[in-house]
């Protein structure tokens, strides 16, 4: 009988992450299989994930879940190891998945608010693994992520270490945003009118100076934790991503480039357009008068209608949390569980507008743009979730309960990739 | 550095954009009512100090002390573990 793998009261770090990764495999051999990533990280670990399945894809669509990328964001490869944990728990006993009933005390002082018992049911767990090809990378970044957990705030914003560990003899210059550093836009002078970006935007879309926090790297997909996920991208021909990061109660869906739109003409590989996209919103005052607004393509027609799916995935997966934070999304009556517990649904793009503009590099948008690559590959819908809030401790949400951040979090991560998972089925 | 909450106008949130020692978290930033804007931030007590100035209304969910006994804590706790296992 597999043990009960209960929620983890300490960040893991990258070996426990591992060893638990290679425990699931040994545990479920009928289900589960270890796979190596083909690089191993700047300070030469070996990174795993697990393909959870119990017969060849042959046709079932691949579903790829990522977290680590960035290293301080503590949550999100503990819940993904959990997730498989509880996954394969679930379908080998025929047991539900059960969160019992909890409290959160949210920042600065509470009052604590409490969740009920949420429960995924087996039958929905046997579903899902009978119907998907699921990946599960929880650790990306494992350099960054032990660098972040045993130094204390040494960088000088004091919010926790976040990209990986390229080596630099200055120390300030460490580090790549392998967030930045995927082969999507990355060379953003030549996606963007860099001009006309920052005559609306304070920043650029990623930073070319090595010591910023946003610094895109030497080249396009050059760190070989970035490699490694576009690699698992295409080995498992992703129809389905979702990469966990922290935090913002967000459920982000492509582009991230720019906004969505429905003109084909408009792609990230025309050459037509060259230096030429503008990168602001419709109706901005910056927006160049002779030329039109660029929108990046997204499909929107039969059979997959991608643009309208990706937010119906998305709408699926915030309602998914409230409900298992005990809201119905369908009444709008307020409750602390609703206030705190409502993922905001919208476009990478205009995340940070009107603050900040479009990102190039990411995870999400490499999975992405991979059907527009190859016709055949088409549909991915490609997410990114920030789970958690800064009333949640931020970056490092208190694992302990109470005041029990990390548990409702790790909750919040269940019912999202669950309701990604159902819809993929 | 604290973990704040700032909130305010578009000109203000524009304007401690550009406070040294202040690192507003993007994914954070949520629209609120009256054209008003909340974002979470790491910031020195002179950094929340010059955002106050700036007209921003701020609400401090860690203390200084707090985002470091909190961080020094668990990375006292998780070293412990690394080197009772060996960890590399």
């Amino acid at each position: 009988m597999p043990p009960p793998y209960a929620t983890p009261t300490v960040p893991g770090t990258p070996a426990q992450i591992e060893a638990a990764l290679a425990d699931l495999a040994a545990t479920f051999p009928a289900l589960c299989t270890l796979g190596e990533f083909p690089n191993r990280s700047v300070e030469n670990r070996k990174i795993h994930f697990l393909r959870i399945a119990n017969a060849p894809q042959d046709g079932r669509p691949a579903v790829v879940l990522t977290g680590g990328v960035h290293a301080r964001e503590s949550a999100p490869p503990d819940a993904l190891v959990h997730f498989a944990q509880n996954l394969l728990v679930s379908r080998t006993t025929g047991t539900d998945i059960v969160f019992p009933a909890t409290s959160c005390r949210p920042l600065p002082a509470g009052p604590a608010v409490n969740y009920p018992p949420f429960t995924v049911p087996a039958d929905e767990v046997e579903r899902v693994l009978d119907g998907v090809d699921l990946y599960v990378a929880p650790l990306i970044n494992p350099d960054g992520r032990l660098f972040d957990q045993l130094h204390p705030p040494s960088d000088p914003i004091g919010a926790g270490w976040r990209k990986n560990r390229r080596p630099h003899a200055d120390p300030a210059r460490v580090g790549v945003d392998i967030n930045r550093n995927h082969d999507i836009a990355w060379g953003f002078e030549d996606y963007y009118d860099m001009q006309v970006y920052l005559s609306f935007y304070q920043n650029g879309p990623a930073s070319t100076d090595s010591r910023r926090e946003t610094y895109r790297g030497p080249s396009a997909a050059s760190e070989p934790e970035t490699a490694n996920v576009q690699w698992l991208v295409d080995e498992a021909r992703a129809r389905y991503f979702v990469d966990v990061h922290q935090f913002g109660r967000k459920v982000l869906l492509c582009w991230g480039i720019e906004d969505n739109g429905d003109d084909p003409s408009m792609t990230f590989s025309s050459p037509a357009w060259t230096g030429r996209r503008d990168g602001l919103r419709p109706g901005s005052p910056g927006l160049p008068p002779d030329r039109p607004d660029y929108r990046e393509f997204v499909t929107d027609s039969p059979p997959h209608f991608v643009r309208k799916t990706l937010g119906t995935i998305a709408g699926e997966m915030r309602d998914a949390i409230l409900r298992s934070a005990g809201a119905d999304p369908a009444v709008s009556t307020a409750s602390p569980q609703r206030a705190h517990s409502t993922y905001d649904v919208g476009q990478s793009a205009s995340l940070y507008h009107p603050f900040g503009g479009p990102v190039t590099g990411t995870t999400d948008d490499y999975a992405f743009r991979r059907q527009f690559d190859d016709p055949a590959r088409a549909p991915v819908f490609a997410f990114t979730i920030e789970t958690g809030h800064e009333e949640e401790s931020g970056f490092h949400p208190d694992y302990d309960s109470p005041p029990g951040h990390y548990a409702k979090i790790e909750r919040e991560v269940h019912a999202a990739l669950m309701a990604l998972c159902n819809f993929a089925v | 550095m604290s973990l704040v909450q700032i909130e305010g106008s578009e000109d203000v949130l524009r304007s401690v954009q550009g406070i040294p020692e202040l690192h507003l978290v993007r994914s954070s930033l949520e629209a609120r009512s009256g054209h008003r804007y909340k974002v979470a931030a790491y910031g020195s007590d002179r950094a929340v100090e010059a955002a106050v100035a700036q007209g921003a209304q701020v609400k401090v969910l860690l203390s200084s002390e707090g985002v470091d006994e909190h961080h020094t804590r668990m990375s006292a706790v998780i070293g412990q573990g690394y080197t009772e296992r060996g960890e590399v």
